[in-house]
């Protein structure tokens, strides 16, 4: 018997057919399988049994199923890279200890990823237990090709123009995907593309048979996605505009070329999008970044530069989260077993994420689970029991809860928006919640509204005339790494330093350096030598602040330039030192590049307290402090909460709503913080929060690495770098055609500031972009 | 218009009715203490493997109070469960915190919509849906009573915010119905300058701009004033 492992369940089912036509008998077991097909999967085993970590969790606690399993001889991890680097890896491999525990012989273990690194850390996580690993290494075998095109004259291309450019680029081939960053773009590109193909009617209501362009994102039906990909598959559609849904995994057929609006983010994801066109081993990928501004055109030939030296971003693996060490604890004894706590650890630390796993962590999770409580105060609720030396099974009920509650998986929650008045307005995803704060500005609905309240129950938020502070998508766009950052900080200091030169050199530079030709290499060195007229180019170990006036407020954008996490933990810190210079919360935007930082009405800082900012000196307390009083780090709480079962998502129960209410998650951390700082989920949660979610150890790194202090100016007009975090908050579908038409007016300015000199940069001579202010 | 004073151990919100800290309210005449929206077992009750904080640290509070007022019984107005589904060990330890409040003085509970009425009966004992004290008239407070009556109520959670997830109970006061706040420490409630807070009042009909406001923190009351100049002191928007 072979388990193959995917992270992604809705493959199984194509693959599931695929294999059947050809071998032995194979069986899916998933949270959708049906009760008749896994009783059948128990009396006739499959001989290749497609399932899920979560799956598997069920399966190694149950009896009938642990019998069936004793056979396993080889286990598949597919795309394992999408596992490595998370909770639900640590999951799985612990539970590839326990099944390890199971059978006779050692299983033969399959790692497979397209993408990942670094090969030896993702080796010794699918070998576990230090076992010898052999690393297969075909990375090379199959070459791409990333285009770039930048579909604009002035700064901006606005999403109309995108979408005809991503239009003209699938006119030549078979079948297309075109990928998008977000939900909402994907179905405006879709939109816009069939309006420039001919479709004069909503794509959404035109017959699908007339449809030559798709579109297909996670937030749609499940049958709608199914129904999208059969059609790319028979070839019925031309292209398919979709998010990251279509990046791995799903079965598409042949895809003749990829276009990427935008960029992907990072060197992995442009693989992995790429890699979707010419699915065949001698083919070459055709990959096409079709750049909506500057930056994205600089970020593409970064990407590209990285990609051609092998540098992609590296795999960290969890250290030892303890929310899933202890809920395998609660598996591990599931219904009546009981195992010693020197097995448990031994099992434990064979698995790579814990192989550093302290023996006190196991005592501490061990007591609390068995109603030890916190802090010592018992509780009622057990989930299993402990005698100091061993742990033991308490019967159905807690394993009924347990598989209620398995996986690492959080569940999809929304936040409700109301308005303060009353009446909702719609929902949005926990996770964008917990970047907002009280007073920032979001689009929803095509509504501008200004967060009043945030509880557990929603937000209360009130109609707003005027700019948003926050993207809508800010919790589902991804950030860039600090690789990817680091290339893109030495592009422009690069071309910076040549353009004094003459332009000629800076153009040779880029094209040596990264590919870069044309009218996308004019429009860089054009950018970047506006930005040096109007501030100053931020250099890798220097950065710079830029102090405006908006809206009668003071303004300070720091150009990090370290990579979205660590510029996200940077402005945390900085967060932290404005509020104790003024004694009042301000508002933060951060994106790849920077953060912006808006001082409330009346407030100000002198340059000198804002050059300070950076200092590493208590940098980390700095940090803390403002993470402590975050909805990050409260609703992460609730995830691990749930995930080590201190609290439950759900309890199989005969009785009232037990379990499935909402719970008031920031006043139970602060109880838990009171009555036992070392509580191992309390650790856990600032753990996760520090350095999976915010890039804590990076953040001080970075600022250790400065060489003096950041230099602090004051451009008479929004620099050109400052566009995208300015306007980063109009990524929103409903207001993209503000954003550009934004954009351009800053660029506008900037041209009436600069006066003729600017059209000079194409020169061979050095622009005589210059301009003098106090 | 009323003013805000300095804090207090006490501060007598109408006549015959003191605001105390905690957010209790005393009735002296009938030495009547009363309690709203306890919420015994919560941590048990969300699905928690929670030791029962708030059950144990409102015992605490109410038994001292009692002791201290001379209370000659002991209303607890409603939600004095957080559900009725909740571990034995649970239930158990609720029956004895009860058992151990009744030793000080008789306990009557309220009904309230949090023990699905009377099916709270197995861990409260009888409870009623309203009784009367003192020309009074004590419930819950999810359902405003049908004739016109001075009342007595919780189930409004209500709250000052102070920002951030910090915010402090409040009792409500005026001549026809006084509103306690919560004693669990895990439901804020509606903030009492909020429109929410606004039309639960008015649903008593009672403008809630002419009511005092009295912030009750562990052993101190603030009596703040009337809404209505709280919320235009604090400016803000309804």
């Amino acid at each position: 018997m072979e388990l193959l492992e995917r992270p992604n369940s809705e493959r199984g089912r194509v693959r599931r057919g695929r294999i059947r036509e050809r071998f032995a008998r194979t069986g899916v077991r998933t949270s959708d399988t049906p009760t008749e097909e896994r009783r059948l999967m128990l009396s006739r085993p499959p001989h290749i049994l497609v399932t899920t970590p979560e799956s598997l969790a069920v399966m190694l606690a149950m009896d009938s199923y642990r019998r069936t399993l004793r056979d396993v001889e080889t286990v598949i991890l597919d795309e394992v890279h999408a596992l490595a680097g998370n909770k639900r890896g640590a999951h799985l491999s612990l539970l590839l200890e326990s099944l390890e525990e199971l059978v006779a012989e050692p299983i033969v273990r399959v790692g497979l990823s397209a993408t990942v690194a670094p090969l030896e850390r993702v080796a010794r996580f699918v070998a576990g237990g230090g076992r010898p690993c052999e690393i297969v290494d075909c990375r090379n075998l199959r070459s791409i090709r990333l285009g770039i095109e930048a579909p604009f004259t002035g700064a901006v291309a606005p999403l109309p123009v995108v979408a005809r450019a991503a239009l003209a680029a699938t006119s030549d081939v078979r079948t297309a995907l075109v990928f998008t960053n977000v939900r909402s773009q994907a179905e405006r590109v879709a939109l816009e593309m069939g309006i420039a193909d001919g479709v004069t009617e909503e794509i959404h209501t035109s017959r699908a048979s007339d449809r030559r362009i798709g579109v297909h994102h996670s937030a749609l039906e499940r049958s709608v996605r199914h129904r999208v990909e059969a059609d790319l598959r028979a070839g019925t559609l031309h292209a398919v505009v979709c998010s990251s849904s279509l990046e791995l995994g799903v079965d598409i057929g042949c895809i003749d070329r990829v276009i990427v609006i935008g960029g992907a983010r990072g060197a992995t994801a442009t693989l992995q999008r790429v890699g979707r066109a010419g699915h065949r081993p001698d083919a070459v990928a055709d990959g096409l970044v079709i750049a909506q501004d500057r930056d994205d055109i600089v970020e593409a030939a970064a990407t590209r530069r990285c990609i051609a030296d092998g540098r992609i971003e590296e795999i960290v693996v969890p250290a030892a989260p303890l929310d899933v060490l202890a809920q395998w604890m609660v598996m591990s004894v599931c219904y009546d077993k009981r195992v010693s706590l020197d097995d448990l650890l031994a099992t434990a630390r064979r698995a790579l994420p814990f192989a550093e796993l302290e023996r006190d962590d196991v005592v501490r999770c061990a007591r609390y689970l068995s109603g030890g409580g916190i802090g010592g105060d018992e509780a009622h609720a057990l989930r299993l029991g402990f005698d100091g030396e061993a742990i033991f099974g308490l019967g159905r009920e807690v394993c009924a809860a347990y598989f209620d509650n398995v996986g690492t998986i959080p569940d999809e929650k929304h936040a409700l928006v109301r308005l303060a008045g009353g009446g909702d307005i719609g929902r949005v995803e926990e996770g964008f919640v917990n970047e907002l704060r009280i007073g920032e500005i979001f689009v929803l609905n095509g509504r501008t509204l200004r967060v009043k309240e945030i509880g557990s129950r929603g937000v209360t938020v009130e109609p707003f005339a005027g700019r948003p502070t926050v993207p809508q998508w800010s919790s589902h766009m991804k950030g860039i790494g600090p690789d990817l950052a680091r290339e893109i900080s030495d592009l422009r200091a690069g071309v910076a330093h040549r353009i004094p030169s003459g332009v000629r050199v800076a153009l040779d530079w880029l094209r040596d350096r990264y590919g870069l030709e044309g009218a996308e290499a004019s429009h860089v060195v054009r950018y970047i030598a506006q930005q040096r007229a109007i501030s100053a180019i931020p250099e890798p170990t220097r950065p710079i602040v830029e102090i405006y006036r908006m809206d009668r407020k003071q303004v300070a954008v720091f150009h990090t330039c370290a990579g979205r996490r660590i510029n996200e933990t940077l402005a945390r810190g900085v967060g932290a030192r404005v509020f104790a210079a003024i004694g009042v919360d301000t508002s933060l935007t951060t994106d790849d590049n920077g953060f912006l930082i808006t001082l409330p009405f009346g407030a100000t800082l002198p340059d000198a307290r804002w050059a300070q900012m950076l200092d590493p000196t208590g940098f980390d307390a700095d940090v803390r402090a403002g993470v402590r009083s975050s909805h990050m780090l409260r609703n992460y709480f609730r995830y691990v909460a749930n995930t080590g079962l201190l609290v439950l998502r759900r309890a199989a129960g005969r009785t009232l709503r037990r379990g499935t209410q909402s719970w008031n998650s920031g006043r139970i951390l602060d109880q838990v913080t009171k009555r036992d700082p070392e509580f191992p989920l309390l650790r856990e949660t600032w753990r996760a929060v520090t350095q999976d979610l915010l890039d804590l150890p990076g953040a001080i790194a970075y600022v250790a690495s400065l060489e003096g202090e950041p230099r602090v100016l004051h451009p008479p007009a929004a620099s050109p770098f400052t566009f995208g975090i300015v306007t980063s908050s109009f990524g929103d579908a409903v207001v993209m055609d503000d954003r550009a038409t934004m954009v351009e007016a800053l660029h506008d300015r900037v041209l009436q500031l600069l006066g003729e000199a600017d059209m000079r940069v194409a020169d061979d001579e050095p622009p005589r972009l210059e301009l003098r202010y106090s | 218009m009323s003013v805000a004073r300095p804090s207090a151990e006490a501060y007598e919100i109408v006549p015959g009715a003191i605001a105390l800290p905690h957010g209790l309210l005393f009735l002296p005449r009938t030495r009547t203490l009363i309690a709203a929206d306890v919420h015994l077992g919560y941590e048990d009750v969300i699905g928690g493997a929670l030791p029962l904080w708030s059950t144990a640290s409102i015992a605490a509070a109410l038994g001292e109070a009692v002791a201290r007022h001379g209370a000659r019984e002991l209303v607890l107005l409603g939600d004095v469960v957080h559900s009725t589904g909740m571990s034995e060990g649970a239930a158990r330890t609720v029956r004895a915190t009860l058992d151990g409040l009744r030793a000080l003085c008789p306990v009557v509970p309220i009904a309230g919509n949090h023990e699905g009425r009377s099916r709270g009966r197995d861990l409260l004992g009888e409870t009623c849906e309203r009784l009367e004290r003192d020309g009074w008239l004590l419930l819950h407070g999810d359902v405003p009573p049908l004739e016109p009556a001075r009342c007595i109520v919780g189930h409004l959670h209500p709250s000052l915010r102070l920002g951030g997830d910090t915010s402090v109970p409040v009792l409500l006061g005026g001549e026809r119905l006084i509103v306690a706040p919560a004693l669990t420490p895990y439901s804020p409630g509606l903030d009492v300058r909020s429109e929410n807070c606004a039309r639960a009042v008015r649903a008593f009909g009672v403008r809630i701009d002419a009511m005092i406001a009295v912030a009750c923190v562990e052993d101190r009351v603030y009596p703040f004033g009337s809404v209505g100049s709280l919320r235009a002191s604090t400016r803000t928007k309804r």
